[in-house]
């Protein structure tokens, strides 16, 4: 469990004050608020890491707490003295008792049926919860901040100096904030060199933020400018300062140059992950210098802003229309489409953008599984309902009244509901624990925290299920007369069509929704697939990538220096056979336009085209050779090209039809804007931000055509076949050149290819496992049911072995009874697929949503399953043996 | 009702009237007083405290007072409590000075 605030509710409290609803009502009336409150002054004095146990402790002895509570309200004299006389309790305390151990008598007879109810419940709830959970927290609730409706996020990437320069004059602004974040490398006496995170801030950043400082201050207005001063994050107080309690006041080296540490932020602070990416380390003031702040082309800075009491997006946007227009009007020649859009989106609904649909689904497949387990256990309940006819007339007989038999039956399915309701807490538990740990794939993943209504609507809906069907039989069989009921032997002419048509009904219910899951999971499976084949126009296999912070770079030149001594330092490494570099690399960043665009090129001589937006790439030497992108018309730049004016550029083939018709036409043109490039070549299709993503328009450049200074680059190089790990040579030769710099991670190009679409794996995976599992359930139903269904009739089908009939007739009715219901269930699954599949459309990846050979296929498994499901029974209406059958009667 | 007709009283309920016998309490304080007490560790969890409590009030052992000061209500011992105690305390000397000498005499354990 996560470290409590001292006066937060912690999560295992609401737990206990649920079940004090258990209690008998007086006794929660007259000492219920007194119990929670010394489980909470308990919890409130213990040492944080025994909070749990001690919550736990209480928690396991609560059910026998609670029935002695309710035997002492039941039974008469002792501790009664203040119940009216006339209620002497004494049939209810007996009633319930002996239902209590009726049941718990009658359960550990069935173990089997116990054990299986219990845990299709404990499954249902558990995923049905900590799927909610999750989505109630990272979709529903507001954000963790002040205000928090009111945050809003500046769209389209990152803004520049002058437009922030005029954000004061938007007054639907109550505050607002700009920042950047990038790495720097802390020097450390003892130890290697550390990268860390550091992200300008301007002040309001902390108010928007509601962040406290725990030790020292925050940074103020009086501080803009200052690049000497840091305030340090808790996590990194703790990780790389390890708690030191001098930090503040001290003085670090970053990148070589001295910081003073003046506050610790306060350990409640949540990292605004939307707005900052990774955890940073660090806040610095926001350092404009006069240059940075005067180039529009310097987009460096994200923007949140809390909107003033009362005013709406509409208000900041119109606003933010005026500065959009000021800045296009101030630099013309930057803003050659007019000024630009940048519509204001709540921060909430940004962060949670991406997730939300990947959610939904989820949630919704774990509801069909819900509903399938649900149906399972509907199943169970009246299959042994059914099963028990005989004794039930027995006790009808001896005396036990309709109520008393109803009573324990209802008190049965309660047990089941309350057992199953407890696996279902543990494995929600576990599980959201686990996902906790494992957050990186979606946003606000780590202040997660069990949600116990939903578990409790999932235990109700199981329960209320178990009683229903659990009921249904009795009620039936309860309305006849014990002694026909006797007589017939309890099965027999005794069960009606009506039963037999519910149990039908279910399965043809469970087939279909198991349909529905298979046949998602198959469309996600193949859109996987689809993603994977997909050639990324880059050759993985051998390529290794090394992203890098370069510290002290203030000109491009610089730069390009120190890279090409990295670089012929790699390149020298045996087995190396290319390497290159850049600002990034392919696959570094994954999902759109991540980074690296350039809007409103224009061929040359069509001044009239719409201005294309374009990746635009810069590289060293060998980029080709290294990443294998082959060339479809053209040639390479030679190095005598490389600094000339204009550039020399290999342009995408798409970008190449699209501007000039052709690949061959394009050679030898230029595309216009700030100096121009001559096209010498054009690429292959090649993708860049992931393999589901689109084709883009892109160029690619020498690395002397980088305009500013930058101190963020990836080194990629190639190794011949054959050669083995080379992580550690590649650090030596990095180290060789530059003694003092990071080396975080060497990855390979498959690996990031791969990660780039995990969020697809993870969700094939999910569904595929839960198709399994519906479809498991699924044929558990059919079989039970069938296998039931034989049972029942093995008088009739012994007299009609007797009487001549083939085994294999009577096999082949049993079998075609079976596929008959599965196959009404395949085809309501196919509706309820194929509408599913429409919502399913923006998954899909070059595959349609009503597929159909992802429909047929599921519905061939489902036949097949049934087929098998239902032949087992069959085998055994056919060993029937006539004279035994007989006989029993 | 005669106190001895209660006797022995359980551990828990000998330990929670003694507790009370020094003064009022409410329920964590109990349960800390209690756990203090005993080493042989008598843990009590809120809602079986309370349960002990009922039975207790019932028999007028104990009984609710307004705490000063405090919302929370408390409990203190009632002169049939204390004369139970006491009754209780007596029972354990007599047995203790009867079984003592078998040890001081006999064999070592």
């Amino acid at each position: 469990m996560t470290p409590r605030r001292s006066g937060r509710v912690h999560p295992l409290e609401r737990v206990y004050a649920t079940a004090l609803l258990l209690l008998p009502p007086r006794v929660r009336r007259e000492d219920g608020d007194a119990i929670r409150e010394t489980l909470r002054d308990q919890l409130a004095d213990a040492p944080d890491d025994r909070r749990t146990a001690l919550a736990l402790l209480a928690i396991s002895r609560f059910p026998g707490a609670a029935l002695r509570h309710w035997k002492d309200e039941l039974a008469p004299g002792s501790g009664a003295s203040r119940r009216p006389p006339h209620r002497t309790g004494r049939d209810g305390m007996d009633g319930f008792l002996r239902n209590l151990a009726y049941v718990a008598r009658s359960l550990r007879r069935a173990p089997t049926f116990t054990l299986a109810t219990i845990a299709l419940v404990g499954l249902g709830a558990g995923t049905v919860t900590t799927v909610y959970t999750i989505v109630d927290d990272v979709l529903l609730r507001g954000l963790p901040y002040p205000e928090s409706d009111r945050l809003v996020y500046l769209t389209n990437g990152s803004h520049n100096g002058p437009t922030m320069e005029r954000l004061d004059e938007v007054e639907a602004f109550e505050f607002w904030t700009a920042t950047s974040t990038s790495s720097v490398n802390l020097t450390r006496i003892d130890g290697e060199p550390l990268r860390l995170r550091r992200t300008e801030v301007t002040p309001d950043f902390f108010t928007i933020f509601g962040a406290r400082p725990a030790l020292g201050r925050l940074l103020i207005e009086a501080d803009e400018g200052n690049p000497g001063i840091a305030v340090a994050t808790w996590p990194a107080w703790q990780e790389v300062w390890g708690g030191r309690e001098d930090l503040v006041g001290s003085t670090v080296r970053l990148d070589g140059e001295p910081v003073e540490i003046v506050g610790i932020l306060s350990r409640e602070f949540v990292h605004p992950e939307m707005v900052l990416g990774d955890p940073t380390h660090l806040f610095r003031p926001i350092d404009w210098d006069e240059a940075g702040l005067a180039n529009p082309g310097y987009h460096a800075h994200r923007i949140v802003a809390r909107l003033a009491e009362g005013a709406s997006i509409a208000t900041g946007d119109a606003q933010m229309d005026r500065v959009a227009a000021d800045v296009a009007a101030a630099f013309p020649d930057y803003y050659t489409e007019g000024p630009q859009d940048w519509p204001l989106q709540t921060l909430h609904e940004r962060t949670v953008e991406d997730a939300r649909d990947g959610l939904l689904l989820l949630l919704g497949a774990v509801a069909l599984l819900m509903l399938v387990a649900c149906t399972n256990v509907a199943h169970l309940f009246m299959a042994r309902g059914l099963t028990r006819g005989r004794e039930m007339a027995i006790r009808r007989a001896i005396g036990a009244g309709r109520r008393h038999i109803l009573a324990q039956l209802t008190f049965e399915a309660l047990a089941i509901g309350v057992a199953g309701g407890a696996f279902g807490l543990l494995l929600a538990g576990g599980a959201l624990r686990l996902f906790s740990a494992w957050t990186v794939e979606l946003p606000r993943g780590t202040t997660i925290s069990l949600d116990f209504g939903v578990l409790g609507v999932s235990i109700l809906l199981a329960t209320g299920t178990a009683v229903l069907f659990g009921l249904f039989p009795a009620l039936r069989t309860i309305g006849n007369d014990p002694q026909e009921r006797l007589r017939t032997g309890g099965a027999g002419a005794g069960t009606s069509r009506a039963l037999n048509a519910l149990r039908g009904g279910l399965v043809v219910a469970e087939v279909a929704l198991s349909l529905v899951l298979v046949t998602t999971a198959g469309l996600l499976m193949r859109s996987f697939a689809a993603v994977t084949a997909q050639d990324p126009g880059v050759e993985a296999e051998g390529v290794y990538l090394v992203p890098l912070n370069l510290a002290g770079i203030d000109t491009p030149d610089t730069y390009r220096r120190r890279m090409e001594a990295l670089r012929q330092s790699v390149r020298e490494i045996p087995g190396v056979v290319a390497a290159t570099y850049g600002v990034e690399a392919p696959f570094e960043f994954v999902g759109g336009d991540a980074c690296c665009m350039a809007s409103g090129w224009r061929p040359e001589g069509q001044p009239e085209a719409t201005p294309i937006r374009v990746r635009s790439h810069a590289d060293g030497p060998e980029y080709f050779e290294t990443f294998r992108t082959e060339l479809v018309a053209g040639r390479h730049w030679t190095s005598a090209e490389a600094g000339a004016t204009p550039h020399p550029a290999i342009i995408s083939e798409r970008l190449a039809i699209q501007a000039f018709g052709s690949a061959e036409a394009a050679v030898g043109r230029t595309l216009e804007l700030r100096g121009g490039m001559t096209i010498v070549g054009v690429a292959e299709p090649t993708l860049h931000y992931g393999l589901d993503q689109p084709h883009d328009f892109a160029t690619w450049s020498p690395i002397e055509m980088l305009p500013f200074p930058i101190g963020r680059t990836v080194i990629s190089l190639r190794t011949g076949p054959g050669s083995g790990p080379i992580g550690s040579a590649i650090r030596e030769a990095i180290w060789a050149v530059e003694p003092d710099l990071p080396v975080p991670t060497v990855s390979t190009l498959e690996a990031w290819i791969d990660r780039s679409s995990s969020t697809r794996r993870l969700g094939s995976t999910l569904f595929g496992a839960f198709g399994m599992i519906a479809l498991a359930l699924a044929a558990a139903g059919l079989y039970g049911t069938l296998l039931y269904a034989v049972g029942e009739r093995r008088r009739e089908l012994g007299i009609r072995l007797a009487l001549g009939a083939g085994r294999g007739r009577i096999q082949g009715q049993v079998v075609r009874r079976g596929l008959t219901q599965a196959g009404l269930g395949i085809a309501a699954g196919l509706g309820i697929a194929w509408f599913v599949g429409r919502l399913l459309e923006a998954w899909l990846f070059e595959i349609p949503a009503t597929d159909p050979l992802s429909l047929a296929s599921s519905a061939a498994l489902l036949l097949a399953t049934a087929a098998v499901a239902a032949w087992l029974p069959a085998l055994r209406a056919g060993r029937t043996d006539p004279l035994e059958t007989l006989k029993a009667e | 009702m005669d106190p001895v007709d209660h006797l022995p009283l359980a551990p828990r309920d000998l330990l929670i009237l003694a507790v009370l016998a020094e003064g009022p309490s409410h329920g964590y304080g109990l349960i800390k007083a209690v756990e203090k007490r005993s080493e042989s560790g008598v843990l009590l969890d809120p809602a079986n405290l309370y349960r002990v409590l009922r039975r207790m009030r019932g028999l007028g052992w104990i009984a609710e007072a307004e705490a000063s000061g405090d919302r929370r209500r408390v409990h203190r011992i009632t002169p049939e409590g204390r004369a139970l105690l006491a009754a209780e305390l007596g029972r354990l000397e007599r047995l203790l000075g009867q079984a003592r000498p078998a040890l001081a005499g006999g064999r070592d354990a």
